[in-house]
């Protein structure tokens, strides 16, 4: 080990949260201690997704691959119809097809966008939700007349194998170690690594989960907009502005 | 010469077209709707005793050709002439005008007078009688009402009701038949039925107000021949102050509660006000704090309706404020703004001094060093010294051993620009000569002005 350490201080991210006019702004601060930052977006954003790496949202007719600072790295045309995201992932319901972005840099410090497109047959029933990655394969949550089922993707496109989710769930997130979903007013974190389950409740049904970093969620009611840390209790609102924050 | 000639011929004009006009003006008595040749003898009824009997008469001109009024008088004891036009007072054929003749005796008896307009006249005939006086109580003492005056029922509160103490009077040396006593008017009541009242007799009542809404009230008062005007004001009470509740008994940085303000009882009035946030920071270097607001209006103000009936104001729709105790020591105040009643602190929230918190913690390995992500705040702005200890998989502390550091200028500089109170991530970076891959853990010490903040053994990925 050497001697000492260097140490850089800067103001903490909570992650980033879409507000209900569809800007989307950088929570600054730490839990319970929030602060909203600027917009990140010009355009109104449709749908948005982030990890610890950064994150991709949906603007009208586009895809944006963002820095974990909200920075833009690489835009591209997209198919119509909201998307559903997760992680580099984008899935259009429209069309069937789900889609990889990726951006790399050059030597002189440009960025250059790449996207690929997933392999993935036809599914039957209606997604709810995505994850995993394009490399090391992809979940999708379904939706079928007998429940709600947890589909795992094989390299080709087909269906790897399947199990089922709880038939009540209606919002959906697949996270890194497991799902979490919204049955009416509760949020529920399935932890497939430690078989556990836990639990927050809000005080109105739940209209809509984001990822909006690599361990926080933002949850929506129609009472506001709250940071659900997956590694704690407590649900924490989010500040608003006029516009408020909502789906 | 020809100029006289010519005055004596208008002069001659003149008298004979008065003459023709003290045939065509007929008097007229007038009730206020319909017009009665005056009769030879006109009863005009009674009035009490000091009032003032009006009686309205008019001159109209029943000829074909224009007639002048040039003759108005009243003779009579206790009558006389109130209103009256400016003589002479020229009427076309089927015009009138109108005179009145007041009557008013200081005791008791009949009188009569002759009404005269040019050549017609009238008698008329008015008889001043005892009737109940009216009597206000002020300062201890009756105050007799003059008729048509004005009673002052004073502000009550909406829903609210008042009864004015009054007095009947006998002024009369024999009993006094009492045969109407009664009010009109929104808000105004009195009952009281007929009755007689002895020769000198007092006789308490009451008028009482009830508005039942807000804003100014008129009626009147009538007892017998005599009539009061009722004034009255309906007002809304001030609304209550209600009383600021905290969710919890006390508060620490780095915190979301919810507020709420009560009422000891269920409000009688709807209103609003605004509940408004300050900081007080004890920090010399740090003024304010961003964290310090209410989630809702991301703003240190938060209004609120309060109705009636309810024992809780609303923000909005939510019987409770979120808001944020920030990262800096200090105190916060409440004050309430009533819409119109002004403002009061009302509550005060000290907020301690602490140890450094730490909200979440990131290791990560790279191949030749070892990166710790720490993000918390310091409530102190006091943060820099720090110690870190590293162990390998068998929970042996590596060498060197502790490693302390003095990161105090890196935060001195960070707090002097933030956007965020005390809140801070710091990223530590330790090169590794060797396998970094043996190193499996790290304990870490923050410490700032109160004291050390140690961290739980942090297992790198």
């Amino acid at each position: 080990m050497a001697g000492s350490g260097t140490a850089q201080v800067t103001t903490p991210s909570a992650g980033f949260v879409r507000q209900r006019d569809g800007a989307l702004r950088r929570l600054d601060g730490t839990t319970g201690s929030f602060v909203l930052g600027a917009s990140v977006t010009v355009e109104p954003t449709l749908a948005a997704s982030f990890d610890a790496s950064g994150g991709l949202i949906q603007i009208p007719e586009s895809i944006a691959l963002l820095d974990a600072s909200g920075r833009e790295l690489a835009r591209f045309d997209a198919p119509p119809g909201k998307a559903l995201l997760s992680g580099k992932l984008a899935y259009f319901p429209s069309d069937g097809t789900l889609w990889t972005y990726s951006a790399t840099q050059s030597d002189g410090g440009q960025y250059a966008g790449d996207v690929a497109a997933v392999p993935l047959n036809p599914i039957e029933g209606t997604v709810l939700a995505i994850g995993g990655s394009g490399e090391a394969g992809v979940t999708l949550a379904v939706r079928r007349d007998d429940g709600v089922w947890r589909l795992r993707i094989a390299k080709d496109g087909s269906v790897a194998s399947q199990d089922a989710l709880p038939a009540d769930a209606s919002e959906l997130l697949f996270v890194t170690s497991g799902v979490v979903y919204s049955s009416n007013a509760d949020i529920v974190y399935l932890n497939d690594e430690t078989k556990s389950e836990k639990r927050w409740t809000l005080t109105h049904p739940v209209l809509r989960l984001a990822p909006m970093s690599a361990a926080s969620i933002q949850a929506d009611s129609v009472s506001g907009s709250f940071v659900i840390r997956l590694d704690r209790e407590g649900v924490f609102s989010i500040p608003e502005t006029a516009a408020g924050v909502t789906q | 010469m020809k100029n006289g000639a010519r005055a004596a011929r208008l002069a001659l004009l003149v008298a004979l077209a008065a003459g023709a006009a003290f045939g065509q003006l007929q008097l007229f008595t007038f009730d206020g709707v319909r017009e009665t040749a005056a009769p030879a003898l006109f009863d005009a009824g009674s009035a009490a005793a000091g009032d003032s009997l009006e009686i309205r008469f008019r001159v109209r001109n029943q000829g074909t050709s224009s007639a002048s009024l040039t003759i108005l008088s009243v003779a009579g004891a206790g009558f006389a002439l109130t209103a009256r036009p400016t003589l002479p007072y020229a009427l076309i054929p089927g015009a009138f005008v109108e005179f009145r003749v007041g009557f008013s005796l200081p005791g008791v008896g009949t009188s009569s007078a002759v009404v005269t307009a040019n050549s017609a006249s009238t008698m008329v005939r008015a008889t001043s009688i005892v009737v109940a006086e009216v009597a206000q109580v002020i300062s201890g003492t009756r105050v007799v009402v003059p008729n048509g005056a004005t009673i002052d029922l004073g502000r009550i509160e909406r829903g609210q009701s008042s009864a004015q103490q009054m007095f009947l009077h006998n002024p009369g040396s024999s009993p006094l038949q009492v045969a109407l006593l009664s009010t009109t008017g929104e808000g105004f009541s009195s009952t009281f039925g007929p009755f007689t009242l002895p020769a000198g007799a007092w006789q308490e009542f009451a008028v009482s107000f009830f508005p039942t809404r807000t804003g100014d009230f008129t009626g009147s008062l009538k007892v017998d021949q005599r009539t009061f005007v009722l004034r009255g004001l309906g007002f809304d009470p001030p609304l209550p102050r209600p009383s600021v509740f905290i969710d919890s008994g006390q508060v620490k940085s780095g915190e979301q509660h919810q507020v709420s303000l009560r009422f000891g009882a269920p409000s009688p009035v709807s209103g609003a006000g605004t509940l408004q946030m300050f900081f007080d920071s004890a920090i010399s270097t740090a003024s304010g704090d961003p964290a310090v607001q209410f989630v809702k209006t991301s703003t240190r103000s938060a209004s609120f309706t309060v109705v009636a009936g309810e024992s809780q104001a609303r923000f909005g729709t939510d019987s409770s404020a979120v808001f944020q105790t920030g990262t800096t020591a200090g105190a916060l105040r409440f004050q309430i703004s009533i819409t119109g009643q002004g403002v009061a602190n009302d509550l005060v929230l000290p907020v301690a001094p602490a140890p450094i918190l730490l909200d979440t913690i990131s290791p990560t390995r790279r191949i030749d060093a070892l990166d710790l992500k720490l993000s918390g705040f310091d409530n102190t702005y006091s943060a820099g010294s720090a110690t870190f200890t590293f162990f390998d998989s068998a929970g042996r502390a590596i060498d060197p051993g502790a490693i302390k550091a003095d990161f105090t200028s890196d935060f001195k500089t960070y707090f002097a620009s933030s956007g965020v109170g005390s809140a801070f991530q710091m990223r530590v970076s330790f090169p590794v000569s060797g396998d970094s891959s043996q190193v499996a853990s790290v304990e870490a010490e923050l410490i700032n002005a109160v004291g050390a903040t140690r961290t739980q053994r942090i297992a790198f990925p």
